[in-house]
């Protein structure tokens, strides 16, 4: 199952790349990084926002806890005030649970491609599907720059290239230090559980997949530094939008909007009165009309 | 007991989530192992299968001596080379340390007949620091090594010092051989080079289009290679100049093999081809059922073929046919799959089984394909 549905078409796709893109395998491992980070694209982009909108309102969160510890219903009823939705805090864990299997089924896959022994490079051929000419692919060329992408990369320069990848990305991902400071003041230094883990994981995360590259195929390492990259594209991209509707929700604030499930909902203006009774009235009017009178 | 801080805690409780699933879920089956290797020098069988070396001697049915690797991390696969009572292999690199990604590869050189484990002649820590994967070739005082970090390496068989090392694009995979003082091998990338066994010098190079994962076969006149698109290629021992080429229905993995003015070979789909030496002309094919890397054994006549499933589940099969006409003589079933060419020690054909981290020597009568023994290899 695992080997059918995971690995087999990694395999094969990573082949394909590599016949297509000149037999350049860093290049079809880049390309491959980029597929596979576009299929996770819509759960990543979700799990970035609940985190940092999350992170964001905690000291509101915890503080709505305190307040409302012994009536859940209220507390539920002022989480959905805020926009929060304690559920979204797991789902946030999904994408990344996705994407374990991925990245060993890869992990696997360039072990299979780059068959560095008799036995790996045989069962590669027992995994490639009909039409892929893989006798033109073989030997697979694992050379690039100083780097034999089947062995651990000698200089070091991998482990530290995906180590500090990492750790931009866990920054990018973290939310801004004066924010973070605020929220010191408000939650206390260890009322923050979220802000522990991301803090954490900041300096975990980079060390322990810089140690892992110092064991692993210099082709893992390049797609740890590639699917870094695109992370940090995305983290600043996410961050961007998350700041412009920050923005958008504070203007809005100030006009007496109000905020409902983390969404802008606009005053509803005063009907205004005009000065012939004879004068026809506007669609738009007849609606807003029509509108106010089903509020009430 | 101490108390962690909740940071730390976070820290320690992730990195053993992940380690657990990277390390359970990735493992480090493919990248540094391999089938089992199996030689013999007669009397003797020698099985290389992962952290030990074992001699096993086959008219006795007693295990002689095992070599037990000490580098946690370093695995032999490599068929064991004997002469004069001299076993020289190669394994597959022990990790330098938790902070140094280059790997230590050490050939080692024992000595038959000083008791278990083996007196240790030599260890060469130096020559190479990529695997070693086909078995090495002694020749006299010399010993040729091919690698895996693309290196073809002469050291002295006595004392272990290199006399030369020449390197190639790609890792070599097949085992060397000699005609005289020249030495003849190939690299994965379809280069067959033949070189000057004093000093390495380079006699001749030839490249066949496509990728080749095993060695050569010989006699006085010709010399055969199998590449991957399935093509069997004949050229000539003196000038590398093809004289045929011949096609199997399948890619071809393992060494073709020449006796009597012909040449056997197989292919990854289990076809079995023999095939006039001479011309190339197919003289009969036969099939088995799983696919096939590893050669056929001929002897007296005869041609065995050990087979298995791909991975080291499942039952294997040793078949015996007719080397002239092909036709199948008898066949015996085994419980696990047998991945490695069959040798013949004390008038038996000896064959290694896998299933998962457990070999077996398995001994069966040459006439009839009875199983006369199996003797399970301490792990």
């Amino acid at each position: 199952m695992w080997d059918q549905f995971v690995i087999n078409p990694m395999v094969n796709a990573l082949l394909l790349l590599y016949g297509f893109l000149g037999h350049n395998f860093v290049l079809a491992i880049a390309v491959f990084t980029i597929l596979v980070k576009l299929v996770t694209l819509p759960l990543n982009l979700k799990q970035q926002r609940s985190m940092l909108k999350t992170q964001e309102i905690q000291p509101e969160i915890q503080a709505i806890q305190k307040k409302y510890k012994d009536n859940p219903q209220k507390m539920q009823e002022k989480f959905k005030e805020i926009g929060y939705n304690p559920t979204d805090s797991l789902m946030g864990c999904l994408p990344m649970l996705i994407q374990m299997p991925v990245l060993i089924g890869l992990y696997r896959a360039i072990i299979f491609v780059l068959g560095t022994t008799p036995q790996s490079l045989f069962g590669l051929t027992q995994r490639v599907y009909p039409g892929i000419d893989l006798a033109s692919l073989l030997p697979i060329n694992s050379h690039f720059l100083w780097l034999n992408l089947g062995q651990t990369d000698p200089f070091y320069v991998l482990p530290v290239l995906v180590a500090s990848t990492m750790f931009l990305q866990q920054v990018v991902m973290s939310p801004k230090k004066d924010d973070k400071k605020k929220k010191k003041e408000k939650g206390g230094k260890d009322g923050n559980p979220m802000g522990g883990m991301t803090e954490s994981m900041k300096y975990t995360m980079p060390l322990m997949f810089g140690f892992f590259s110092l064991q692993f195929q210099a082709g893992l390492s390049v797609y740890f530094v590639m699917s870094n990259l695109i992370g940090i594209a995305q983290g600043l991209y996410v961050k961007r939008a998350m700041a412009e509707h920050k923005d958008e929700v504070a203007r809005a604030k100030r006009n007496g909007a109000k905020i409902i499930d983390g969404e802008i909902v606009e005053p509803i203006p005063e009907p205004v009165k005009l000065p012939s009774t004879t004068a026809k009235k506007s669609g738009n009017q007849k609606k807003k009309k029509k509108k106010n009178k089903n509020k009430k | 007991m101490f108390s962690l801080k909740r940071p730390l805690r976070w820290s320690v409780l992730l990195f053993i989530i992940f380690s657990g699933i990277l390390l359970t879920g990735c493992g480090t089956r493919g990248t540094n192992s391999n089938w089992p290797g199996l030689s013999t020098d007669g009397q003797t069988v020698y099985a290389a299968y992962g952290k030990r070396v074992a001699a096993y001697n086959v008219a006795e049915q007693k295990l002689e001596w095992q070599f037990p690797i000490t580098a946690s991390t370093a695995r032999i696969y490599t068929a064991p080379s004997v002469e004069d009572g001299r076993v020289i292999f190669g394994d597959y690199g022990a990790s330098g340390g938790m902070l140094n990604p280059k790997s230590i590869t050490t050939i080692y050189a024992v000595e038959n007949g000083t008791g278990s484990p083996p007196a240790t002649m030599w260890e060469n820590k130096t020559a190479t620091s990529g695997k070693v994967i086909p078995p090495p070739l002694q020749v006299d005082d010399t010993v040729i090594i091919g690698t895996n970090s693309n290196f073809i390496i002469a050291l002295d068989s006595i004392t272990g010092k290199e006399l030369w090392k020449v390197e190639v694009e790609e890792p070599i995979w097949g085992q060397p051989v000699h005609r005289g003082e020249v030495i003849y091998i190939t690299s994965v990338d379809g280069n067959i080079f033949a070189l000057d066994i004093e000093n390495g010098d380079k006699l001749w190079q030839k490249k066949v289009e496509f990728a080749i994962a095993g060695g050569i076969a010989m006699n006085d006149e010709l010399f055969y290679i199998a590449d991957f698109s399935g093509s069997v290629h004949a050229f000539l021992l003196s000038s590398g100049a093809e004289e045929w080429v011949v096609q199997a229905d399948a890619a071809t993995w393992a060494t073709p093999v020449y006796a009597d003015g012909t040449v056997y070979f197989t292919d990854i789909s289990g076809n079995i081809y023999a095939i006039d030496a001479q011309n190339g002309e197919r003289l009969w094919q036969q099939n088995v059922e799983h696919p096939l890397q590893s050669s056929p054994l001929i002897h007296d006549g005869v041609a065995y073929i050990a087979s298995g499933p791909e991975s080291d589940e499942g039952e294997g099969e040793l078949v015996a046919y007719d080397a002239s006409s092909g036709k199948v003589m008898w066949q015996q079933s085994t419980t696990a799959p047998l991945h490695t060419t069959p040798v013949i020690a004390d008038n038996a054909i000896v064959v290694i089984s896998q299933a998962g981290t457990s070999y077996s020597i398995l001994a069966f009568n040459m006439e009839t394909g009875t199983q006369k023994w199996q003797f399970l290899l301490p792990e």
